[in-house]
């Protein structure tokens, strides 16, 4: 199936609002997510800050969760998955296949503008009576089913709960669209097994995210009646508020925990996944030498995406279920370190024999290396049920799904912008600048999240307003003034990033086609490119996507992996 | 009682279960008394003076009291920890905040008539207390003495109602002339 | 050499993954983990070593691997024999596979069953039995009394100050029973097995020196068990966010002779 060919809008509204082209729809989800960072950020300021200076009180309990509550809710659903999966993937995945434009264009304008409105809701929420939602962003019921449980349960749980709706029905046409464009948009001679690393995993994460979000959306809904319809899908009998036994019966708490984790545990992946194939396209194009391991990659990730829809039951060993099953799904998820290893391996043996080019996106794509094998090991003491015992819901736990969704992920976003840049606005960014954010990002998010394995290894417990009443957590709040200085640099430093960004978007030098001399389809269209990508014909692909060769002279070392006819 | 060190030594003794106080001779305190029907045709002018409750020594004093719909009920914390004030209303709308010491007194305003809304704090689970919300002056909390007055009400037929905070609700008719003082007695007991 | 100084080199990144490898493995070497104080505790404590030991020596590995071609490859020089066969990628797939299973499976099945077998196998008939409550924001604590039997519970009587668990008082069985805010006693060096129930929402019971945690259900009733090496006083707290109070829901676990804690519960009046 060939993409209509629509024809390149003329009027303001049509070309940058309602765009349907996926560019700028891409860029609309970037920015929309890089306004969303800030926020989330300055909530993770807020929230080191009162954890660390508890006697100061700067904020109360509720308004703390509330904080925790949206700020994991915020960063993962609406800056990772916005500006990596849904900003970044619209942007990249036509171009590296050679399409122009998505498989459903008006689907794209769609559910762009399905999440804005979540966005305003999640904003909204922090000024609505009680406060903003504070169950968690697992939003466990019956903490998040009940009003009188905690203040963030009114209005503001309410308003979590249909910004999630809204959010899942605009992730789920993406990645309908993704799958669509994947398997039916792609140049001549793109066979999928020809496909670069990025446009695989994009596949992947679409592929995941359709298969576990419904789920989600039963649970939501499910919750919100639970709330406002008095059904008891998530609430047993003998529920005591204020010495009064609540209506509801027959439901289980758990039931939601195995929704929620078929949705979330996937959804990991989802995030991570196109981190880690942006990060073998970035080095392989400052590697100049070809991916190791491709076509084991592939299978991998097929085997990582198997998986990861059969372990969600992890996150709830020590929740009461049987404790067999959570055997079983111990066993089953220590088993993804094993595709997983094989990522990491060929990611780092794609630097073996090679001829570096330390630009800036290499730096990005280089440190994300190394912080995947910090997570990925890190979640082995997770996954073994055992050690998990000792480590659920301590500041391990949140250490490593920082590296994991956090950092990867923040990394490889950050390494894609500094190297797609130019073919968003045919220009670059400032490279010194780039250098100095990279390490200003760097050295403080990664030691920040390392310090808080050691502190969860001291036993220091999560969403606590205030560690300082007990002994035994003591020792790890000791860590706690550090890693918040830590925060505060990170934050900072990203002002770096935006100057550079929106000054190099008008000011930045001008480059051509292909300034990183990279091989795949994207650099064969004009920067910036135009509405359908490729002025004339569309390019025929005739190899695989990494034809580097560290051997032959350096500026010949590379064949485009297609030609514009 | 409670398991908050800090709150342990703010009174030198146990602290007192509030929730039946019953004097020696079967008298009952803590009964909000108010009248329940017969003054629907009077209009009562909203006093704008703020009742007053507050948290001292992690318990809420007084632990009934009385508020006009529309008046201020306004909410203070003398103790030097913090605590969640918890209206658990059910005509009106719920509120659930921490007041941590030396925070500023809540101010809280109920536009339904509602006997008896619970406060409690939900971080020191014994502290209660019950606010009686009526649209006319005439209520009365018992007192140790299991005593009461409505004062001056003007001849007519009533429906006096008492509550108490375990023993629930009950109510009686009452005709009251011109002639003088009258007496009502209420007796409640656990089932 | 005009080409190799045409493109930004930097070799000296290796040094990076060297600086992390070191610190990695230093950070978590010194030893983080508080002393444990229960029998189950040693084997829990054991697992964490030994992937401590196993992942922390594959990921210094890694650093050093990656440290060390960023050095050699990043001078810019040509290098020949970058493109391999199918066969040699397969291989270096496989070689991760095997390893990763082999480390994993280790912990979780070798390592791990005999501890699994210890939290969550059948507890001895003589093990001491006592009830915990999680409500907002505390722990009731229930001793059977002298008969030995948790008597009948009934949430609709629950009253905070009056009967904090609902104890039915028409049921013998509850006549004799016990009610504690916030204070666990139990034996030393015997087993204890908890029983764990809730009120409102879920709470999480967890005495980090004793390497126990267990979500309390509201429905549900769950149970953990573990046996206490030391007399002394370890720190309870919840692990699951239960509200505003979350932080605060501290309790104590009294452990003490068989002696005194007999003695103890002599002392103690039945709720009812
Ligand atoms: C420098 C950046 C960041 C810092 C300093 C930071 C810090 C924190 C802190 C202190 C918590 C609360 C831990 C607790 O007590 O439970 C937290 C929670 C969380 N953060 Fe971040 N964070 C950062 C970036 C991110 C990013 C990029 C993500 C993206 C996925 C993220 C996702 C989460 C999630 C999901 C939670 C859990 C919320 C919950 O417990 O319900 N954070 N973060």
């Amino acid at each position: 199936m060939a993409v209509e060919d629509h024809s390149a809008p003329t009027s303001f509204v049509k070309k940058y609002i309602f765009s349907q082209d996926h560019k700028v729809i891409g860029l609309q989800y970037i920015l929309t997510a890089l306004f969303m960072a800030i926020v989330g950020g300055w909530l993770a300021v807020m929230i080191r800050t009162q954890i660390t200076w508890p006697e100061k009180a700067m904020v109360t309990p509720e308004n703390y969760l509330s904080l925790v509550t949206m700020h994991g809710t915020i960063m993962v659903f609406f800056v990772v998955s916005l500006a990596l999966v849904s900003g970044l993937g619209n942007f990249l995945v036509p171009l590296m296949l050679g399409a122009r434009d998505m498989a459903y264009p008006f689907l794209n304008m769609l559910s762009y503008w399905t999440v804005v409105p979540a966005c305003f809701l999640v904003l909204v929420s922090f000024v609505v009576e009680g406060g903003a939602a504070a169950a968690g962003w697992t939003a466990y019921p019956p903490l998040s089913a009940l009003p009188e449980a905690v203040p963030g349960s009114g209005l503001g749980q309410t308003l979590w709960l249909l910004a999630m709706a809204l959010f899942i029905a605009s992730f789920t046409m993406g990645g309908l669209n993704y799958i669509a464009t994947v398997l039916n948009c792609r140049a001549k001679g793109m066979s999928l097994m020809r496909m670069p690393l990025t446009v695989w995993t994009y596949f992947m994460s679409a592929v995941l995210g359709v298969l576990s979000f419904p789920p989600l959306t039963a649970a939501a809904i499910m919750l919100l009646l639970d709330r406002h319809g008095g059904t008891s899908f998530f609430l047993p009998s003998g529920l005591v508020f204020n010495n009064e036994v609540l209506a509801h019966e027959g439901g289980t708490p758990l039931l939601f925990q195995h929704l929620f984790w078929f949705l979330g545990h996937p959804e990991v992946y989802v995030l991570v996944l196109p981190g880690i194939g942006i990060t073998f396209d970035l080095i392989a194009s400052f590697a100049r030498r070809p991916v190791f391991g491709y076509k084991t990659s592939v299978y991998a990730l097929w085997v990582v995406g198997f998986l990861s829809m059969i372990v969600w039951g992890h996150h709830m060993y020590v929740t009461g279920m049987n404790p067999y099953v959570g055997e079983y799904f111990s066993i089953a998820t220590v088993l993804i370190t094993a595709p997983f290893a094989v990522l990491g391996m060929n990611l780092v043996a794609s630097v073996w024999r090679s001829r570096i080019r330390m630009e800036v996106p290499m730096y990005w794509a280089l440190g994300t290396v190394a912080v995947i094998g910090l997570g990925g090991f890190g979640g082995l003491f997770l996954a073994t049920s055992i050690s998990d015992i000792y480590f659920h819901d301590s500041f391990f736990v949140v250490g490593h799904f920082h590296l994991m969704i956090g950092v990867v992920t923040v990394l490889s976003t950050f390494g894609a912008l500094y190297h797609w840049f130019p073919k968003m606005f045919g220009r670059v960014m400032n490279a010194g600048l780039g250098k100095l954010h990279f390490w200003l990002t760097y050295v403080p998010m990664v030691a920040l999240f390392f310090l808080m394995h050691l502190q969860g290894m001291s036993g220091l417990l999560r969403r606590y307003y205030d560690h300082s009443i007990y002994e035994f957590q003591a020792p790890g709040r000791e860590l706690a003034l550090v890693i918040t200085i830590l925060t505060y640099a990170a934050f900072a430093a990203q002002a770096i990033f935006f100057w550079n960004f929106f000054y190099s978007m008008f000011k930045g030098v001008k480059v051509g086609a292909n300034p990183w001399n990279a091989t795949t389809l994207e650099w064969t269209a004009p920067s910036p490119a135009p509405h359908g990508n490729w002025p004339g014909a569309l390019p025929v692909v005739d190899r695989h996507p990494y034809d580097y060769d560290p051997a032959a002279e350096e500026d010949s070392d590379y064949k485009p992996q297609g030609v514009v006819a | 009682m409670g398991s908050d060190p800090k709150c342990e030594g703010l009174h030198a003794e146990k602290l007192l279960d509030e929730s039946a106080l019953v004097g020696a001779g079967g008298e009952l305190a803590n009964v909000f008394v108010y009248v329940r029907k017969g003054l629907e045709g009077w209009k009562f002018a909203t006093p704008t003076e703020a009742v007053q409750v507050t948290q001292e020594g992690c318990t809420y004093v007084p632990h009934v009291l009385g508020v006009r719909v529309g008046q201020p009920l306004e909410i203070g914390n003398g103790d030097p920890v913090s605590h969640n004030v918890h209206g658990y209303a059910k005509k009106n709308p719920g509120f659930n905040q921490t007041q941590a010491p030396g925070a500023a007194v809540m101010t809280k305003v109920f536009n339904r008539s509602e006997v008896l809304v619970p406060l409690k704090c939900d971080i020191h689970g014994w502290m209660s207390t019950f606010v009686g919300v009526v649209e006319n002056p005439f209520f009365a909390v018992s007192a140790v003495d299991g005593s009461f007055d409505l004062g001056q009400l003007p001849p007519g037929d009533y429906q006096i109602a008492a509550r108490h905070e375990i023993f629930g609700l009950q109510k009686q008719d009452i005709t009251i002339t011109a002639a003088g003082a009258q007496t009502i007695e209420f007796s409640f007991s656990e089932e | 050499m005009s080409e190799t100084t045409s493109h930004p080199r930097s070799p000296g990144f290796g040094i990076v993954f060297f600086l992390l490898g070191i610190v990695v493995v230093g950070g978590f070497g010194v030893g983080w983990l508080p002393e444990v104080k229960s029998a189950h505790g040693h084997g829990i404590d054991g697992v964490i070593r030994y992937l401590l030991g196993t992942t922390g020596a594959l990921f210094f590995l890694g650093c050093i691997v990656l440290g060390y071609f960023v050095m050699k490859y990043g001078r810019g020089e040509a290098q020949s024999g970058a493109i391999v066969s199918n066969r040699t990628q397969a291989i270096w797939a496989i070689v991760p596979v095997l390893v990763m299973c082999a480390i994993s499976e280790v912990g979780v099945l070798v390592m791990g069953l005999p501890v699994f077998a210890e939290v969550y196998g059948e507890a001895p008939d003589d093990a001491y039995e006592v009830e915990v409550v999680g409500k907002q924001f505390e722990w009731l604590v229930r001793y059977p009394g002298p008969d030995g039997v948790f008597g009948e519970v009934d949430h609709a009587k629950v009253h905070e100050t009056r009967n904090p668990l609902g104890l039915v008082k028409s049921d013998p069985a509850a006549q004799d029973d016990i009610v504690v805010r916030g204070k666990v006693h139990i034996p030393v060096d015997r087993m204890t097995v908890v029983r764990l129930r809730a009120l409102d929402v879920i709470h999480s019971f967890t005495v980090p020196l004793f390497r126990v945690k267990q979500d309390t259900l509201p429905g549900y009733t769950a149970y953990t068990q573990f046996t206490p090496e030391e007399v002394g006083i370890f720190e309870l707290a919840c692990a699951e966010l239960c509200g505003l109070g979350h932080y605060r829901m501290q309790g104590s676990v009294i452990v003490e002779s068989e002696e005194s804690l007999k003695n103890w519960l002599s002392e103690q009046e039945p709720w009812l």
